[in-house]
């Protein structure tokens, strides 16, 4: 099985764009050969898509990676560090690559996964996405599902 | 000799979902300030529902929190009924509670095995923990991964249920094709949910080793919670009030406003509540101290083990009352499973709605007592909505937790770092959910 995840909040802004994204692929039923799920802010949930028969995984959330932001990048939880300096595991803190490092270390299955980085312009509280994410959304949507499409 | 100096600042409390902030300040043995914080700005909920349509309100308000996603589903959902006159069916009433169950189990083992068992541990995160406790990290992670099928099977998904609809549910447990499928999936579901007694007990194992490191503080508070005249409340129910002396109280759900009483401080941005007492506690522990005598037998039994007893005032034995809770709603759906088998599961169609006007809704969420209120228009479209979550009913209770814990702290001599300790435990063991948590990875690439 494929997995389509996305993160966030959604009253936070920029953070949100993961669930929106995943949103708008289930409502344009555009989730074909794949299984798009809204984690939200309950992270550990990603936890329970690392399994033997999981054969890809996409997480598309916000990162700050550097880029301006609007702009995206796909990579691969590998390719990156950590800049969080937070050492927890809460829902709060806790993210993808935190998950991985604890997999990692039970010996749970790592299936592969690639991340969808979209950087953010603003993660204070606000109801919608900012302009330089609005603008562009639909360029994330189609580089989620040609990700998700990649080698079935 | 007490602690006479103490300058505590904790900004953003670590294991908590959203940012709470302690400030303490301790001079010449007066407490200059002692305060817990919530940062908090308003987050539109409310005005996003006006508007639209009754169809799409619990789809939105479910956003609210991903950790309670299906407590907001069900409290907009009832709120929504009430308002459009819609009875649901038994079958519908049963799903629903396995549902919730789900969401209580899930959330309560997420916050007792990572957020509250590394401060019993003396860690300061599961990390650590992993080559110590590796058993005991994969057993989380099991009972986690159970929680999110159970949700999963019932809800279409654990966060942001997407079958459970105004009316009934809009298809079969486990998405199937046809009745015979579903009761098979709910058999499975059983099944799943009576393997796990193993694991839940030896939860309350390592929970009576690490009894000891749960702090010995009692505060008498009134606490809210539903209470159901043929079971634990959680689901449904009355709003039930029970004061340090034992005396109880039961209001209508429509009355909620007449409980929670908002306010607004200067320390927060989020709103307080109070009712009979300056302050409330809702969550695991006020249901419990409501409800104790309706638990399952077998929760019942191992909460005695671990020498629980009600009235109990002591708030960080909520993450306690959390696990009881997990163990009850194990066998709570494993029975309401059974009564769907029994009589036989149906293909029912959502009720529809035989007016427009007003309702209120209540449900348990992990945190506590949850409330939706809407209003709909002749044409179904919303024209009123309010929710009030419980981690805001619970501000005022862990500001008077702090009001008296500080001075029993420095009193014990206690050094700064163990009085920080002490009072982010207490907010901790409230499991609070404060809405401003971003999730975001931030990242460099490898050379």
């Amino acid at each position: 099985m494929r997995y389509l995840l996305g993160l966030g909040n959604f009253a936070m802004g920029d953070d949100s764009v993961g669930l929106r994204i995943v949103e708008h692929i289930v409502e344009q039923d555009l989730d074909k050969g794949f299984e798009a799920i809204e984690v939200g802010n309950n992270g550990m949930l990603v936890l329970t898509y690392f399994r033997d028969d999981t054969d890809a995984l996409l997480v598309v959330d916000a990162v700050r990676h550097g880029e301006t932001p609007g702009n995206f990048t796909i990579f691969a939880p590998e390719d990156v560090e950590t800049q969080k300096v937070a050492g927890g595991i809460s829902t709060h803190e806790g993210d993808i690559l935190k998950l991985i490092e604890l997999a990692k270390q039970i010996d749970q299955p790592i299936p592969p996964i690639k991340i969808l980085a979209i950087e953010p312009e603003s993660m204070e509280m606000n109801p919608e996405l900012s302009p330089a994410l609005k603008d562009r959304f639909q360029e994330y949507v189609l580089a989620a599902t040609e990700e998700m499409r990649r080698n079935t | 000799m007490a602690t006479q100096n103490a300058n505590i600042n904790v900004h953003h409390v670590t294991r908590v979902e959203g940012h709470g902030n302690i400030v303490v300040n301790v001079t010449d043995g007066a407490v200059e300030k002692c305060e817990w914080q919530v940062p908090e700005a308003p987050r539109f909920f409310e005005a996003m529902v006006r508007g639209r349509h009754y169809s799409e309100v619990a789809r939105i308000t479910s956003r609210i929190c991903g950790i309670c996603s299906v407590g907001h589903t069900l409290a907009s959902l009832k709120a929504s009924e009430a308002a459009l006159g819609i009875e649901i069916s038994q079958q519908t009433d049963l799903l629903r509670r396995i549902l919730k169950h789900a969401e209580n189990f899930d959330s309560h083992i997420l916050h007792v095995y990572f957020l509250v068992a590394p401060d019993l541990l003396g860690a300061p995160s599961v990390f650590p923990l992993v080559p110590t406790h590796t058993d005991v990290v994969k057993r989380a992670l099991r009972m986690k991964r159970l929680g999110h099928e159970w949700g999963s099977c019932i809800g279409g998904r654990t966060t942001h249920p997407t079958r459970a609809v105004v009316g009934g549910f809009s298809s079969l447990p486990g998405g199937a094709k046809n009745v015979r499928e579903a009761e098979d999936n709910l058999r499975e579901l059983k099944e799943k949910l009576l393997a796990a007694v193993p694991d839940a007990v030896a939860t309350f194992e390592l929970l009576g080793e690490l009894a000891g490191g749960i702090p010995d503080f009692t505060r008498e508070t009134e606490y809210v919670g539903l209470v159901d005249d043929k079971e634990y409340g959680l689901y449904d129910g009355k709003i039930g009030c029970v004061m340090p002396d034992g005396s109880r109280e039961l209001i209508d759900v429509s009355g909620y406003r007449s409980v929670t009483n908002e306010y607004m401080t200067d320390q927060a941005t989020a709103k307080f509540a109070k009712h009979n007492m300056d302050s409330y506690m809702a969550g695991a522990l006020a249901r419990i101290n409501l409800n104790y005598d309706m638990l399952h037998p077998e929760a019942k039994k191992l909460a005695e083990g671990l020498g629980f007893k009600t009235l109990c005032f002591n708030p960080y034995m909520n993450s306690v009352a959390q696990f009881v809770e997990a163990v009850h709603s194990v066998y709570m759906s494993v029975g309401y499973i059974d009564q769907i088998l029994e009589v036989g599961l149906k293909d029912e169609k959502p009720a529809a709605p035989t007016k427009f006007g007003r309702g209120a809704g209540a449900t348990e969420v992990p945190r506590g007592i949850l409330f939706h209120e809407y209003e709909y228009d002749q044409d179904g479209f919303c024209t009123m909505g309010n929710c009030i979550i419980p981690t805001n009913q619970n501000h005022g209770n862990i500001q008077r937790d702090f009001d008296k814990l500080v001075p029993e702290l420095l009193a014990m001599d206690k050094t700064e770092k163990e009085m920080e300790l002490a009072l982010e435990m207490l907010v901790r063991a409230y499991d609070p959910c404060i809405s401003c948590s971003t999730h975001y990875l931030d990242v460099t690439f490898k050379k």
